[in-house]
């Protein structure tokens, strides 16, 4: 049967954000650098956004339009530079608004809408990552806000990253502090996966809390509130400078301020996430860290701008996947090929899906999944 | 020339062996070859060297030959198409005449062949051959050839007009000669060109103005190539002009107060009111110039419905329909219906294969890419979406090959104005069929971006990008002999090394006469073309090679065998003598082919530089060297 184009979806995807839809050429190169081909997977990008230009149905399941973890390895290769992204983004958003969206991202949405965070904890417990811990508060004459990721906030495992966090800006002096309940999700991975409404809920909230605050300067934990901070509020309303934690950690030890015994010896890989490295070109700081410790930085197979996302962006995080088709499997068989003993890295997600696979694939006793901030503090003087 | 060796001398010959940096020497022994050389009667010198046709291998010859050791040279490298004239000149400049030389090619002839010992056999067998020629070589003069300092251009438009005015710049007389009775030829077709968004109009009447005002361009409009003989310097040549009629006449009478330099849109540049009544112009000329142009395919009936739905249309005609003022507003409007949806077609008559397509009256397919479609659909489909925003374009297209410069920039800027593009193979194209839901006409085609998904697009017009095809010159090509590439584009000697030439001398391709190209690149051949003239021009004489026949009277028995066997016309003819009548070469028009030597019973023809006692000396040399080597 001959298909009609419908060129009122065209037109509604272009609204919807992806305004580049039909300056795709249709040359493929996204989907043959997509890290879903070095797994089975329905997801093509080229083939979903050709359905989009002509109006056509058919990519409407859960391993299609929700099949990409927005890790950019398409963008930065697309020849045209379009913004497959902003394409992915907006298909999902005009299914999403019609109800069709996987459950398990309808429970963290929802629990986003209801608690500020997609893990469903209470909006009180979001201190509870610095129980024990002296955290100042934010004040008019603090100069930086500590913003904890949701995940460091709820996750217990992930929880440590921010602890550790705190050790190093005590050690090195930094004016700091924290909002704690009033602050809520970035929605960075909320608009990926298509909600826009409640990103524009969440980012809202949180510029009227910022500004209210005061807030000038930001230290994230996550390179998805970095991401987003940076390069969605400002048309929002929220205009301030934006520091990753490895980002200030670098410039702290460069300076002398955060001193490291570089004692650490152990051989290190650095996994490059990819809010951090692609999308925010942050590749040399991490790794000045980790040798500023003393570690043996080793490379893997695939470095920097060439990393392996780890699977869980794009609201991946909140869904399921396959154990065969988890591309963080992949990449911890690649740090224990490179011989490390520790896989570091910069993102809470990452930190969560690399533990994981980790685990399954039976390397607890060989290699130790840290983020950098973990691996620093144990090496402070 | 020849103060130093006139070739009387008795022979002391020089042998010079070129590596080719390895190209040669990696499979061929050099010093054996050098060696053997040096044994052979008459040779004085042999040497080797890396590159023979650097400076210090020119320089090795020069040194022997004003040093008195040599008089004749032979040099063993690479085709002589290559660097026959590069060593010729290195002996000019030292003085001796550069026709006592011989070339033996030992690179395409042997090493890039030949691997393995046999090939020094070869290669020595070679040198030998060269060896024994070169004992027998005479000192030649090149023919000299007056020249005219005019040149004839067939064709007035871009090419052609750009060509004459290049010609002039040069202080040479220029005949423009053009069917039509204006100037500008098939840019005055279009509304803009591309890369640069000018206006044709505006490019085409500066281009004519130029040519209008120069008082060295005569331009005859209304006329066409009627008689052609004569070479190189001195083509005998005669124009017919008739007097316009019919449309012509209609197109005229568009001319503003009938002033020549008027663009008239779609017609072309008035250049005077054409002849009264029909003349005939003789003109000698020096060089001529080819600019006939192209023939925009024209789809046979049925082709995507063309000719059969009058919502079929092409390209050309499209631009004509955009060009026009009064249209204006959100959409498209052809002959009162509004267009939605319109479909473009690409490579209609272009990329023909065999077995899939439809041969032409001439049973012969368009099996080239026409090369300008591409970006010319591209424009095309932008300017409508930016003129026309709610007429939705889709473009059809097998590759969209948008090469030249700012041509990208199009093809991306389409795809951003919403321009809607699906691809098919060769094999399953388009189908046009009248009627659709809300629409005139249906276009299905299986997209191949959708692995084969059968497409139904509703539309209200097709628009076929017909491909540029040869212009049917088949009178002129016969009266001048002009060489027909198998795509039935007039073709060039050598794509790179002589890219604007034909084989007969003082005759140049400018423009899409050629192959397709755009206009830039028709300009640019147009250039090519009138520096080539005028460089044999400007001197006011033509030196060409002496390799021609060359009659004994004293054998000649005036028999004609010869004129009968010749294959140039004139080149050889019987001519009264005292005795009787006797056969007399004319060596500018002779080929050196040597057929008439072949021809001749009484053998009273040789070719100068490839006598029958030369080709004696080589066989000799070469079954001496096969003794040699086989005992």
């Amino acid at each position: 049967m001959a298909e009609f184009p419908f060129l009122e979806v065209n037109e509604a995807i272009r609204l919807y954000g992806g305004e580049d839809l039909n300056a795709c050429m249709q040359c493929g190169l996204c989907a043959s650098v997509c890290p879903w081909r070095e797994v089975e997977s329905p997801f093509f990008a080229r083939q979903m956004i050709r359905m989009g230009q002509l109006g056509l149905e058919g990519y409407e399941s859960d391993e299609v339009l929700f099949g990409c973890t927005t890790c950019g390895k398409c963008v930065i290769n697309c020849p045209r530079e379009v913004d497959i992204i902003g394409i992915m983004r907006a298909m999902r958003s005009m299914v999403s608004e019609a109800g069709i969206r996987p459950e398990t991202l309808k429970a963290a949405s929802g629990s986003c809408h209801a608690n500020g965070n997609p893990w469903s904890g209470k909006r009180e417990d979001r201190l509870a990552w610095a129980k024990g811990l002296n955290v100042p508060k934010y004040g008019p004459d603090t100069e930086y806000l500590l913003f904890v990721c949701c995940t460091s906030c709820y996750d217990q495992r992930s929880q440590n990253i921010a602890r550790s966090l705190v050790k190093l800006l005590d050690a090195a002096g930094v004016s700091y502090g924290i909002i704690g309940q009033e602050e809520s999700c970035c929605g960075e991975s909320m608009r990926k996966s298509g909600d826009e409404e409640l990103f524009q809920k969440l980012a809202q909230s949180n510029i009227a809390l910022f500004n209210r605050e005061g807030v000038k300067k930001i230290i994230t934990t996550s390179p998805h509130c970095l991401k987003t901070f940076v390069s969605e509020y400002p048309e929002l309303g929220g205009e301030y400078e934006v520091v990753h934690s490895s980002q200030l950690l670098a410039h702290l030890a460069a300076e002398g301020k955060l001193k490291l015994s570089g004692t650490d010896g152990r051989k290190v890989a650095f996994h490059d996430p990819c809010y951090l490295g692609r999308h925010s070109n942050v590749f040399s700081e991490p790794r000045e860290l980790l040798q500023s410790a003393g570690a043996e930085v080793v490379p893997m197979a695939r470095e920097e701008a060439f990393s392996l996302c780890c699977g869980g962006g794009g609201g991946r995080v909140w869904m399921e996947t396959p154990q065969e088709q988890r591309f963080s499997v992949l990449r911890v068989r690649e740090a224990a090929q490179a011989g490390a003993e520790v896989l570091a890295t910069s993102c809470p997600y990452c930190i969560s899906l690399l533990e994981d696979s980790r685990k399954t694939e039976g390397l607890d006793d060989s290699l130790e999944v840290l983020e950098v901030s973990e691996l620093l503090a144990r090496d402070l003087t | 020339m020849s103060k130093l060796n006139n070739g009387q001398e008795p022979p002391k010959i020089g042998v010079y062996v070129c590596h080719c940096g390895g190209n040669i020497s990696d499979h061929v022994d050099v010093a054996s070859v050098v060696e053997q050389a040096g044994g052979l009667a008459n040779v004085t010198v042999a040497r080797d060297n890396s590159f023979m046709c650097s400076d210090p291998g020119q320089e090795l010859i020069i040194e022997d030959i004003t040093s008195g050791k040599v008089n004749r040279i032979v040099v063993a490298s690479c085709a002589p198409a290559l660097h026959e004239t590069t060593f010729r000149g290195a002996i000019a400049l030292a003085g001796m005449n550069p026709y006592l030389y011989e070339h033996a090619n030992i690179r395409e002839q042997v090493s890039w062949v030949h691997h393995g010992p046999g090939a020094t056999g070869k290669a020595t067998a070679l040198v030998a051959a060269a060896v024994g020629k070169a004992g027998e070589l005479e000192a030649l003069e090149p023919i000299r050839v007056e020249a005219e300092a005019h040149a004839t251009v067939l064709g007035g438009g871009v090419a052609g007009m750009s060509a004459a005015r290049d010609l002039a710049a040069q202080g040479l007389r220029v005949a423009l000669v053009e069917k039509s009775p204006f100037l500008g030829g098939q840019v005055a077709q279009l509304d803009k060109t591309f890369p640069s968004g000018e206006a044709a109009g505006e490019v085409l009447s500066a281009l004519a103005a130029q040519v209008l005002a120069d008082q060295r361009i005569t331009v005859y409009t209304c006329a066409e190539l009627s008689e052609y003989s004569g070479y190189v310097g001195s083509f005998k040549i005669k124009i017919r002009r008739t007097a316009p009629s019919g449309a012509d006449l209609e197109r005229l009478a568009l001319v503003k107060d009938a002033q020549p330099g008027t663009f008239v849109p779609c017609v072309g540049v008035a250049a005077g009111p054409g002849p009264g009544e029909a003349e005939e112009v003789a003109l000698v000329s020096g060089a001529i110039v080819l600019a006939t142009g192209f023939e925009h395919y024209t789809p046979p009936m049925g082709e995507y419905g063309y000719g059969q739905m009058p919502e079929v249309i092409t390209l050309p005609e499209l631009i004509r329909l955009m060009a026009d003022e009064s249209a204006t507003g959100e959409q498209l409007v052809v002959n009162g219906k509004t267009i939605n949806n319109l479909a473009l077609i690409h490579c209609v008559g272009s990329r023909q294969i065999p077995g899939v397509h439809q041969p032409g009256p001439d049973g012969k397919l368009n099996q080239h890419c026409s090369r300008v479609c591409c970006t010319a659909t591209l424009q095309a489909a932008c300017e409508l979406r930016e003129k026309f925003p709610e007429t939705n374009v889709f473009e059809l297209y097998r590759d969209i090959r948008t090469y030249g410069r700012g041509h990208e920039d199009y093809y991306l800027n389409a795809g951003r104005s919403g321009v809607i593009f699906a691809r098919f193979t060769p094999e399953a194209p388009p189908v046009v069929t009248q009627g659709g839901e809300d629409s005139a006409l249906t276009v299905t085609v299986p997209d191949k971006l959708l692995a084969g998904q059968e497409l139904a697009i509703g539309v209200d017009l097709v628009v076929l990008a017909v491909g540029m095809e040869p212009r049917d010159n088949q009178a002129l090509v016969e009266k001048m002999k002009l060489p027909v590439g198998a795509d039935r584009f007039l073709l060039e000697v050598h794509p790179k090394l002589r890219p604007v030439e034909l084989p007969a001398a003082g005759i140049y391709l400018a423009g899409a006469c050629q192959a397709p190209m755009d206009t830039a690149e028709a300009a640019n051949a147009a250039g090519a073309a009138a520096a080539k003239a005028g460089a044999i021009l400007s001197a006011g004489f033509v030196e060409l090679d002496p390799f021609v026949a060359e009659v004994d009277e004293s054998k000649c028995v005036g028999s004609g065998a010869c004129v009968q066997a010749c294959l140039a016309d004139e080149a050889i003819e019987m001519v009264d003598t005292p005795a009787s009548k006797r056969a007399r070469v004319n060596p500018a028009l002779c080929m050196g082919c040597g057929v008439c030597v072949a021809a001749c019973e009484q053998g009273a023809i040789e070719l100068s530089g490839w006598t029958l006692g030369q080709y004696e000396a080589m066989v000799d040399a070469i079954v001496a060297q096969a003794l040699r080597q086989g005992a």
